[in-house]
Formats: C-alpha cells, sequence, structure tokens
C-alpha cells in the first residue's frame, strides 16, 4: 500500500515538475553534502598540490643558486683568464725586442710587506729556470721593466729578489746623458744608484736602463726614474741618486723571467 | 534492520559515505570505487533481510545509479542483490573470511557486467582493442576499488554492530 502511494505520489510530481521526485529529496539532503565535500576535496588538492609546487619551486631556486654560484665562479676563471691572456699578449708585444725566450711566470708567494724584495714564482728548474736570470715585468703596459733576479731555483718554484732586497745590485745607465752606475737595493721602497761621476748632469725624472756591461742584464730594460741626486757623503767623487722602481711591485702577479744564461767573463 | 537502526546508524552513515566519495574525488580525481555497492555488501552479511533493509538497499541503488542516470535499474539491482542474498545466505558461509570475499568478488564482477550491459546498450560504441582495453582497466580499477571499501565497510561496521550489541 505504502509502496503505491509513493509510485502515486511520484506519479503525479512527475507529470507536474517533469522530475524525479526522488532525486530531488536526495538532491536537497545531498547538497549540502556535495558543496562540502567538492570545496574541500578542491581545496586540499589545491593546497598539496601549490605545496608541492612551492617545495618543486624552492629546490629550484636552491639549484639555480648553486647554479649562479659555479657560473659566477667559472665567469670570475675566465676574467681571470683573460686578464693574464691579455698580460702576456702585451707583454709579448711590448718586448718583441728582446731576443732572448720568455717564460711566464705566476707569483706563488709574496710577503705582506710590499718591500720585503723577495717573491716566489711557480717557475723552477723543470722549467729550464736557472740562478741569476733576470726577472722582468710589463711597466704600466706600454715597456718592459727589469723587476729582479733569480737567486735560488728548484724544481718547481723559484726564489727572486726584487730591485729593492739588499742583495740586488745591477750596472744601468742614464737614458739621457749615458752615465753610468750600479743600482743597488737598500730594502725601501727606493734603490740608491752608487758610482755615478761627479760630473754627471742628472735630474730627477732621468730614466735609468741596464748598461749590459755586467754580463747579467741585457742592456735597455728600463728600471727606473730618477727621483733625487745628491753628492755621495762618503766619497765625493761620486754622486748617489735614489731610483724609483717602474714597477708597482705590490701589485704584481705576474712577471717574465728572461731565459739569458750568465755571461762568466774569462 | 528496524527503523531505529535505520534512521541512526545506516542513514548517517550513507550521508558520511556520500561525503567522502565526493571528497576522495575531487582530492585525487579519481573515481574512488564503488561506496554504496560496498556498504550495501557489508550490510547483507550483518543484517537479515527485512523490508527495511529492502529500502535501503533501493536508496543504495538509486544513489549509486544517480551519477550515471541509471537510477531505477541500479536500485533495482540492489534490491535483486538483497533477494539473491536471502535466497543463498544460508549456502554462502559468510562467517569465514573465504566466504566473504568469494560472495564480494562474485557480486561485484556481476555488478560490473550489469553496468557493461548498460554502457554498451545505451551507447554507440565501437568495439576496438583501444576501446576494451580500456575498459578493461577501468574495471579492474573499479573492483580493486570497491572490493576495498567492501572490506574497510565490513571492518567498520563489525566495530560498530558489536559494540552496540
Amino acid at each position: 500500500m505504502t509502496i503505491l502511494l509513493v509510485f502515486f505520489i511520484s506519479g503525479i510530481w512527475y507529470v507536474l515538475n517533469k522530475n524525479n521526485l526522488l532525486n530531488e529529496i536526495i538532491g536537497f539532503i545531498e547538497l549540502p553534502f556535495w558543496k562540502t565535500a567538492t570545496f574541500s576535496g578542491s581545496k586540499i588538492r589545491n593546497f598539496f598540490k601549490d605545496y608541492l609546487v612551492l617545495v618543486n619551486l624552492k629546490k629550484e631556486n636552491e639549484r639555480l643558486k648553486q647554479e649562479i654560484l659555479i657560473l659566477k665562479s667559472q665567469l670570475a676563471r675566465y676574467k681571470e683568464r683573460e686578464r693574464l691572456y691579455k698580460k702576456l699578449e702585451n707583454f709579448y708585444k711590448i718586448s718583441f725586442n728582446l731576443k732572448y725566450p720568455k717564460i711566464p711566470a705566476r707569483i706563488i708567494y709574496k710577503s705582506l710587506d710590499p718591500y720585503s724584495g723577495v717573491i716566489f714564482i711557480d717557475k723552477g728548474s723543470k722549467n729550464g729556470i736557472m740562478p741569476q736570470m733576470p726577472v722582468l715585468a710589463a711597466a704600466g703596459g706600454k715597456a718592459v721593466a727589469l723587476i729582479g733576479q733569480v737567486v735560488e731555483v728548484y724544481k718547481n718554484w723559484s726564489k727572486v729578489i726584487l730591485l729593492t732586497h739588499p742583495s740586488f745590485a745591477a750596472d744601468v745607465k742614464i737614458v739621457r746623458t749615458g752615465d753610468r752606475g750600479i743600482l743597488k737595493g737598500q730594502a725601501e721602497p727606493y734603490c740608491t744608484l752608487q758610482y755615478l761621476p761627479s760630473t754627471a748632469d742628472l735630474k730627477p725624472g732621468d730614466e735609468v736602463i741596464t748598461s749590459g756591461q755586467d754580463a747579467l742584464f741585457p742592456p735597455d730594460l728600463l728600471i727606473g726614474k730618477i727621483v733625487s741626486v745628491k753628492r755621495d757623503p762618503v766619497q765625493a767623487v761620486f754622486k748617489v741618486a735614489e731610483v724609483k722602481p717602474l714597477v708597482d711591485f705590490y701589485n704584481l702577479d705576474m712577471v717574465f723571467v728572461l731565459i739569458k744564461i750568465p755571461e762568466v767573463p774569462l | 534492520m528496524y527503523l531505529k537502526e535505520f534512521f541512526l546508524v545506516y542513514f548517517p552513515l550513507t550521508l558520511i559515505f556520500l561525503f567522502v566519495k565526493d571528497f576522495l574525488q575531487n582530492l585525487l580525481l579519481l573515481y574512488p570505487g564503488n561506496l554504496f555497492l560496498a556498504l550495501a555488501l557489508s550490510i547483507l552479511i550483518f543484517r537479515s533481510i527485512s523490508w527495511w533493509l529492502y529500502l535501503y538497499l533501493f536508496i543504495l541503488g538509486w544513489l549509486s545509479g544517480f551519477e550515471s542516470n541509471l537510477e531505477i535499474p541500479t536500485a533495482l539491482y540492489f534490491v535483486g542483490i538483497g533477494i539473491f542474498s536471502k535466497k543463498l545466505k544460508d549456502y554462502l558461509e559468510l562467517s569465514e573470511e573465504k566466504g566473504r570475499i568469494i560472495w564480494w568478488v562474485l557480486n561485484i564482477v556481476l555488478y560490473i557486467i550489469f553496468r557493461w550491459i548498460f554502457y554498451f546498450y545505451q551507447g554507440d560504441i565501437s568495439l576496438t582493442w583501444k576501446v576494451m582495453l580500456d575498459l578493461f582497466v577501468k574495471s579492474t580499477f573499479y573492483f580493486i576499488a570497491t572490493l576495498f571499501w567492501a572490506v574497510i565497510c565490513y571492518k567498520i561496521l563489525k566495530a560498530l554492530l558489536i559494540k552496540e550489541r
């Protein structure tokens, strides 16, 4: 009886509304559940999706940061290489007239005291370096200047004394006047030029070059400029001058060893 | 099943299942299996057949066919399961796990075949290998998911009903 009544009511409902009564009831009851389930399900799914995206973004960000660091270090390396390459290119261009072969070497140790007068280079006997060989550097990118001399040679490295070292000495001459003298280091920023004739007409700014008479250094290598001249207080027949080296030793990072075997006078 | 049980246990349970099904569907973007069939199959193990149970099966069937526009055939099919169960219950060893699994598997397979019949009847479907493979994969997933829910429902109902007693 109840079933028949239900069918009857459903039939009337269908005639009047053209839809199903039971679906209407179910829809009415279910509607809040559908809404809640759909909303919460989608929200939670989106939350996890966004979370995963964020996690991936974080990982991606970390990866990119790492990549940037690697690229930056590579770039720095390439820039350094380019700088060295330009230095080398420039040096070989300006030292074209020197007939001796040159070996580029990097300074591997330099005392914190800029005027200590000793540097270590990364080339040794393995590379053909020998004691007393002249060491050069580009001065201002325009000329080749003498900066020191190899004193001790080991297999993979060598010790070089700079112009300012007290053990350094070279026979030099003044470009303008042709006067000769002995340049010596004195553990100070400037070198001393001794045994200049008392008649020498020297002025501050005069360029000093190697004379080639000492059999150690080839002639015409730039060394520095005269800063001051005075009479030698001990031996009055000579003049003495202070010479400022052309090369800034403090900022030096690459030098060239001139493969010149010392000529031992017979 | 009686009136009090119908309104206090099964009706709220159906609403919860409705929510769970829609929720999972939206969360996973997957069909989570037929929860109403699983519920029906589990209840049939516990409860003796009564008019309330037939009504409940009818409602579950209706809800099951609601989405596929097969409300009446599905509802009648669910009532048919009830009748089928009443006739065969004494011959099935439903108190044992093996018997229950066979009962569930048999019913789910029959239900899938029932859905296939309507699927092929309703649509103009060309039976290519691709279509058949797709149908097979979907049906397998449907079968596994529904069986899973049947086991879950059984465990929940067992806990609920034994506590009630």
